[in-house]
C-alpha cells in the first residue's frame, strides 16, 4: 500500500509541476476550489444522490442497534444511519470526517439479508468510517478529479478557442500536450487508486471480522449480494439424479478490468474471510 | 526443508478414503467444533426403474447380508420417494464411518455402486447464540467424490438452509475433511430417516 500511495504522489507532483510549468495555474486553481466545495458538501451529496434519508432510532430501531453496537466495539461517534429507498442491494459509508460520517444501507440491502449479515455489511462500513477511508480515497482521487475536470476544461478549450485556426497558434500545441498529460494521470492514476481502494475493501473486511467475530457472516452477505445463493441448489440430491456427470471448474482468471475496479472480486474477499475465520475460531 | 508442515487432505477423496477422513476427524469434529455424532449414518441408494419400494429394500438387505453385524447394527428403510437408505448405527464416528465404507464396498460387489447416491453423517451441534440443538449433515457424494455440507434450518416443511453456517463449517473442516467447494454442488437432502 505505501508503494501505491508514494506512486500516486509522484504522479500528481509531476502533474501539478506540468500545470504551473505550462501556464494552466488559473484553470487548476478553478478546478481545485470547484473540487473543494464538492469535498465539504460529499456527505449530503452522496446521501442525496443515492436516494438515502438520515432515519431516527424510532424508525429504524433494528439498524441502529446494530449500528450502536459496532461503534461502541469500534470506539468511534455513532454516524448518521440512513436508508436508501433504492432496491439495489447496496451498502455505503460518506462523510470528510468521523464526526460528519453517515452509514447507509439500501432498502434491497435490508429485504435479502439476514441480522447476523447485515451487521458484517454495516461493520465493514464502519470500519472505512474508523480508518478514515473516505477521507483517504478523496485525498487519493483528488488530483484524479482535478485531471479529469482539467481535460474538460482544455477540450471546451480547444473547441471554441480556435485551436488550429493558425499554423503558428503555439497555445494549441500546449493544450494537445496538456490533454495527453491529462489523460495519462487519469490512467496510471486511475489504477494506483483503484490498487488502493482494494487495499482499502480487504482492510475494512478485516476491521468487520474483527467488530463482529463473525466473517462468515460477511462472507455470507458477500455470496448473497454476488448472486452466488441461487448457485447452491435448492433442488434435492434425489431429483438431481440426471444431472451431468462431469462439471467443469471454471478458469476464467481476472482480467484487465480488475486493475481499474475499485473492489477486489467477491471470491478474494470471501476467501480472506474464510482466513480470518479460521483464525477467529481460535478465540471463541 | 519446511519447518512446519500443514495437514492437507486431498482434494477428492474416494469412497473409502473420505471414510477414514471422517472416522479421523473424530476429535476436530466433536471436541473443536463442538458437533457431535448422533452414532449413526446412512448410504442414500437409488432405486431402479422398475423396482418397487418393497423390492428396493430386499435388495439393499440382501446386499448386506454378508457384512459383519458384531461391530455395527444395520437398518434398511425405503423413504417417500422409493430410495433406500442403508443405516450403519455404533459406539463411535470412527466405527460408523467404517461401516459406512465397508457398505460402499458391498453394494460396489452387488453390482449397485452405480446407484449409491451419498453417504450422510448426521451431527448435533449445539447454537449457544440461539440456545437449541441444530442438526447438521455432512453429505459424501460419490459423483464429485467430496463431503458438502447441509443445514436444514427452521421449519422443516418450508425447506430452508442456513447457508453461513454451511460456509462455516466448511471453512472449518476443510483441513481434516476433503470438502467439495464449489457451491453448485451443495445440494440438500429433505426428509431424511436419520
Amino acid at each position: 500500500m505505501f508503494i501505491t500511495m508514494l506512486l500516486l504522489g509522484l504522479l500528481y507532483g509531476a502533474f501539478i509541476w506540468f500545470a504551473l510549468a505550462s501556464g494552466l495555474v488559473f484553470m487548476l486553481a478553478i478546478v481545485l476550489v470547484m473540487v473543494l466545495v464538492q469535498f465539504s458538501l460529499s456527505d449530503r451529496m452522496v446521501l442525496a444522490s443515492m436516494r438515502a434519508k438520515v432515519v431516527t432510532p424510532a424508525e429504524a430501531p433494528g439498524l441502529h442497534q446494530i449500528v450502536d453496537r459496532l461503534v461502541l466495539v469500534a470506539g468511534i461517534p455513532k454516524p448518521k444511519v440512513a436508508i436508501s429507498d433504492l432496491l439495489i442491494p447496496n451498502a455505503f459509508a460518506t462523510g470528510r470526517s468521523q464526526k460528519h460520517a453517515a452509514v447507509a444501507v439500501t432498502k434491497g440491502l435490508m429485504d435479502v439479508l439476514n441480522e447476523e449479515e447485515l451487521e458484517g455489511v454495516l461493520a465493514h462500513e464502519i470500519s472505512h468510517i474508523k480508518t478514515k477511508d473516505v477521507v483517504v480515497m478523496t485525498y487519493a482521487s483528488f488530483f484524479l478529479i482535478v485531471a479529469a475536470s482539467l481535460s474538460t476544461f482544455l477540450m471546451f478549450s480547444a473547441i471554441f478557442g480556435g485551436m488550429g485556426r493558425s499554423r503558428n497558434n503555439s497555445g494549441g500545441s500546449i493544450i494537445l500536450v496538456a490533454l495527453l498529460v491529462t489523460f495519462v494521470v487519469r490512467i496510471i492514476g486511475g489504477m494506483l487508486v483503484a490498487t488502493l481502494s482494494r487495499y482499502r475493501e480487504f482492510s475494512a473486511d478485516r476491521g468487520a471480522a474483527t467488530l463482529t467475530n463473525r466473517p462468515m457472516a460477511l462472507a455470507s452477505a458477500l455470496e448473497k449480494l454476488q448472486g452466488a445463493i441461487p448457485k447452491v441448489p435448492h433442488q434435492d440430491l434425489r431429483k438431481a439424479e440426471s444431472m451431468n456427470a462431469f462439471f467443469i471448474m471454471s478458469a476464467v482468471g481476472p482480467g484487465l478490468a480488475e486493475l481499474f475496479s475499485s473492489h477486489p472480486s467477491t471470491a478474494k474477499r470471501i476467501a480472506r474471510l474464510q482466513q480470518y475465520e479460521q483464525q477467529a475460531a481460535f478465540l471463541r | 526443508m519446511c519447518f512446519f508442515a500443514f495437514k492437507r487432505p486431498p482434494s477428492h477423496a474416494t469412497w473409502p478414503q473420505a471414510m477414514g477422513s471422517m472416522g479421523g476427524a473424530t476429535e476436530r469434529l466433536e471436541k473443536q467444533l463442538d458437533t457431535v455424532t448422533t452414532r449413526e449414518a446412512a448410504v442414500l441408494v437409488r432405486p431402479t426403474e422398475e423396482q418397487s419400494p418393497t423390492q428396493t429394500r430386499a435388495e439393499i438387505e440382501r446386499a448386506l447380508m454378508g457384512m459383519d453385524r458384531t461391530q455395527f447394527r444395520f437398518d434398511v428403510t425405503v423413504d417417500d420417494t422409493g430410495y433406500g437408505w442403508a443405516i450403519v448405527k455404533g459406539a463411535v464416528l470412527g466405527d460408523v464411518a467404517a461401516g459406512i465404507s465397508q457398505m460402499g464396498d458391498v453394494f460396489t460387489a452387488s453390482g449397485m455402486g452405480d446407484r449409491v447416491m451419498a453417504a450422510v453423517f448426521p451431527f448435533m451441534w449445539r447454537d449457544s447464540v440461539h440456545q437449541r440443538e441444530r442438526k447438521i449433515y455432512w453429505l459424501y457424494q460419490p459423483r464429485v467424490r467430496g463431503f458438502t455440507p447441509f443445514v436444514p434450518d427452521g421449519d422443516p416443511t418450508r425447506e430452508e438452509r442456513d447457508h453461513e453456517l454451511e460456509i462455516r463449517m466448511e471453512t472449518a473442516i476443510r483441513r481434516d475433511l476433503p470438502t467439495f467447494r464449489d457451491t453448485s454442488e451443495w445440494y440438500p437432502i429433505w426428509g431424511m430417516p436419520i
